[in-house]
């Protein structure tokens, strides 16, 4: 125990004068200096520059992010790769002829290193992603700005423990951070000769928009039809120039026929279109098809929820109503779904066989449960959706019961489905699917053995391939290795 | 148990330069042990081996029992080292580095303030104690390592070239603190100044071109390598003096006499009677009209000896590799092989 005790208080004393040193290191003091500069001078100039909604926030954030890949790299060099070199006359005087383990010396320079170098990323990072995602056009999530941010911090990381471990293996300083540089700069060959160019600087600061760009596609929620206009309303922010295009969006009326509208205004507090200048029949069911909008990020209406029906009310003065729409749309919906709203996305319109045994006697007995889809993965041509419950094999098995997009938003056609009883899955072969995009199922029509009929709700599922992972994994492996290797190289060394 | 035990230990850089070359050494507890040799023989190396900052190429090296490693702290936890021209943080003052040096061996704040403050003043840099360390000279420098050597108060010290920069004044501050450590302390005092191993050292251990030629009591060391020789200062014509050296070769107990300007040195038979042969020499000086500045034996000088002991060395020639075997004391200090 006063070993354990003893041990941890030479490690941290190690830490302490390190952190001290890096402290007064004018390499660090000028490196935060330069950052608060051009961070704040940059993002007031990108922010102003896109105040009207032209600077998305992927752009902005893959700004601040590819800085450290290219620029502030260079800074984190000095920093690792000096970190043991540039004091390697008086180490073994000073410090390694006392009662500390070599193993103790290097742990403290590896955590006061990354530590300092992730603390000014982190914190910079943050403060750019933040005022990315509040001020900047939102086409990125919290989720994909951490995920981006992790990313480049874990290359970070990585660079830290290459240029520890360099700084170890080559006594002179100079020689380890040029050698850091050339490896950091010209790493794109090497990586893709190692079948990882996803993870050179290059490659990473190309991929981060993807990377950090909100990918999931807008869905029509809602329309409320009057005589004179259509109000829709969509699940996210939508990108304007798509939305006020009169081409993006079709009306057509039951009775009216095809309209066209005279206006589209676009409310992006609401994320609603007012379709203005109509001139629709009282009583008539309308059927509003938004096939030509995109999100902030660029992703299309998924085309599996890119229409809904609504009615216009009867009589002048009746509030566009959603008994109306939903006795209009889905008469059912009340049996299978209590859930659903008033209006509903017209591709969820009951399939006319499926939909038919939703009155089975069965139904009416017991299990008044709407099947839900559970899991949805995907292999290179095939999806596999899980229920949670037994289907009814018919309607399971139509193909065209199943919209298949991968990316959100572009629809692969499955050949086949496959019912499978015992584990509730139905299985879409034949399709192709790109690689590393993410899958997305909306099922419609499909009944389970009592005959309620699949909902708006949780008929849908998502299988996203873990791209992060590659970056996480690809960038820590090596981070542990190097780290490894620098302690074993420092405790073999002569000083 | 000896403090310090080495085996065959051997030292080859990178496959060019042979630092050190199979050295056995064990130096027993309580013992001041001058390790001597002239520049680049191996002192150095030899005691960052023993403290684990280098790795021996081959052999082992023990201290307090345990075999030395890079990571084997707990050996470095009882050894207080000083090393040559020591380096250290330079941004760092005498106060911070002091503080450092006893948190990694482990002391608590009560006891290693009051130790870092007193070892400051013991070492005279009160004045400095809040300057940063890279605008000190040699000697100040040299007492903050005296003071980190001590800050843990250990068993064993290894000080390397404890001298080397110093003013007179700080020379003979180190080497009487050596004296006064040496009461209660196993001490190693590297050093290449033969004077300063023979005010302090009770044993020697001589190291030439990375070999350990004599392990021993420093008085054994004089006795067997001693010479019956004198040297004497002189004044004269150079016909005189050449006739008065003539005159002195031809007596009895003298062995040789050479005159090199006004130093004439005289060997002596062995078992010679000094000082009958010595009277001998000064009554014909008297006589001739030679007139002698000083006499000088070199009988019982470390340097002389030390000297000696490289020539001898020198002069095995290939038969080091084998039967060459240097002087060996059977004293407490140790013994060493050839």
């Amino acid at each position: 125990m006063a070993g354990l005790r003893r041990s941890l208080m030479a490690w941290a004393a190690l830490l302490k004068a390190d952190i001290v040193a890096l402290s007064r290191s004018w390499v660090f003091r000028g490196w935060l200096i330069a950052l608060a500069l051009t961070m704040f001078f940059g993002l007031t100039a990108a922010l102003a520059a896109g105040r009207g909604g032209a600077v998305p926030a992927s752009v902005l954030t893959t700004m601040h992010l590819s800085g450290f890949l290219v620029v502030w790299s260079m800074v984190v060099i000095v920093l690792s790769a000096g970190a043991v070199s540039l004091e390697a006359d008086m180490v073994s005087d000073g410090i390694l002829s006392r009662a500390c383990t070599r193993t103790q010396y290097i742990m403290a320079k590896l955590v006061c290193r990354a530590g300092a170098v992730l603390l000014v990323f982190g914190v910079t990072s943050g403060i750019a992603g933040y005022a990315a995602w509040r001020y900047a056009v939102a086409d990125v999530t919290p989720a994909t700005l951490a995920a981006g941010i992790l990313v480049v911090g874990l290359a970070m990381l990585m660079l830290v423990s290459l240029g520890v471990l360099l700084s170890v293996a080559l006594n002179n300083a100079v020689v380890a951070i040029i050698g850091l540089l050339l490896l950091w700069y010209v790493a794109s060959p090497v990586m893709a000769f190692l079948g990882a160019e996803h993870l050179s600087p290059a490659a990473l600061g190309r991929d981060l928009p993807a990377l950090l760009r909100d990918r999931n596609a807008p869905q029509v929620v809602q329309a409320v039809a009057t005589p004179s206009s259509v109000t829709v309303t969509f699940s996210k922010r939508l990108d304007a120039r798509t939305a006020e295009a009169p081409s993006g969006i079709s009306v057509e009326g039951s009775e009216s026929g095809l309209a066209t509208p005279g206006t589209a205004v676009y409310d992006a507090d609401r994320r609603a279109i007012l379709l203005g200048g109509l001139d629709l029949k009282p009583g008539e069911t309308v059927t509003v098809t938004a096939s030509g909008v995109t999100d902030v990020g660029g992703n299309p209406v998924s085309p599996a929820s890119d229409s809904v029906t609504a009615t216009v009310p009867a009589q002048p003065g009746e509030e566009p109503g959603k008994r109306t729409a939903q006795a209009a749309a889905d008469p059912d919906a009340t049996t299978a779904d209590p859930d659903a709203t008033t209006t509903e996305p017209a591709g969820t319109t009951p399939a006319p066989g499926p939909r038919a045994d939703r009155t089975l006697p069965s139904a009416r007995a017991g299990d008044r449960q709407a099947p839900r889809v559970l899991q949805v993965t995907a292999a290179a041509t095939a999806v596999r959706v899980v229920f949670n419950e037994r289907l009814d094999r018919e309607s399971a098995e139509i193909v065209d019961n199943y919209v298949v997009e991968s990316p959100p938003g572009t629809t692969r056609n499955p050949r086949s489905a496959t019912w499978e009883p015992t584990s509730r899955t139905v299985t879409l072969a034949g399709v192709d699917l790109p690689e590393g995009e993410t899958v997305q199922v909306t099922v419609r029509g499909v009944t389970d053995e009592a005959g309620n009929a699949i909902g708006r709700r949780g008929n849908s599922g998502r299988w996203v391939e873990v791209t992060i992972w590659k970056y996480v994994l690809g960038f820590l492996a090596p981070t542990i290795v190097f780290s490894v290797l620098a302690v074993a190289w420092f405790s073999r060394r002569d000083l | 148990m000896p403090i310090i035990e080495t085996h065959n230990l051997t030292k080859i850089w990178a496959n060019r330069v042979i630092a050190l070359n199979g050295v056995n050494l064990t130096v027993e507890p309580g013992r001041v042990f001058g390790l001597l040799g002239p520049n680049g023989a191996g002192k150095t190396t030899l005691l960052k081996l023993l403290l684990g900052l280098q790795m021996p190429t081959a052999g082992t090296a023990r201290v307090f029992g345990q075999r030395v490693t890079p990571n084997a702290s707990g050996i470095r936890q009882r050894v207080g080292y000083l090393p040559t021209n020591p380096r250290f943080p330079p941004t760092m003052t005498p106060i911070t580095y002091l503080d450092l040096v006893g948190q990694l061996f482990g002391m608590g704040k009560q006891e290693r303030k009051p130790r870092l403050a007193s070892l400051i003043r013991a070492v005279d840099l009160l004045g400095a104690a809040s300057r940063q360390i890279r605008g000190f000279s040699t000697g100040m420098t040299t007492r903050l390592g005296i003071a980190a050597s001590l800050m843990n108060d250990p068993e064993l010290l290894l000080w390397d070239e404890p001298t080397a920069g110093l003013d007179p004044a700080g020379r003979k501050y180190t080497l009487d603190l050596i004296r006064e450590l040496g009461r209660t302390k196993t001490i190693v005092v590297s050093s290449h100044i033969l004077s300063d191993i023979d005010r302090v050292a009770e044993d020697v251990g001589v190291l030439h071109d990375g070999k350990l030629i004599y392990c021993g009591s420093v008085r054994d060391l004089k006795r067997t390598l001693a010479r019956n020789d004198v040297d004497l200062e002189v004044d004269g014509d150079d016909a005189l003096l050449d006739r008065w050296v003539g005159s002195v070769s031809r007596l009895p107990a003298v062995l040789r006499c050479e005159r090199t300007g006004d130093a004439v040195n005289v060997l002596f038979e062995p078992g010679a009677p000094l000082a009958t042969t010595m009277g001998a020499i000064l009554v014909s000086a008297s006589e001739m009209g030679v007139t002698v500045h000083s006499v000088v034996t070199t009988k019982g000088q470390t340097e002389e000896a030390f000297l000696r002991l490289l020539e001898v060395d020198q002069s095995h020639g290939f038969q080091r590799a084998y039967g060459g075997a240097p002087p060996v004391a059977n004293g407490v200090g140790g013994a060493a092989e050839g």
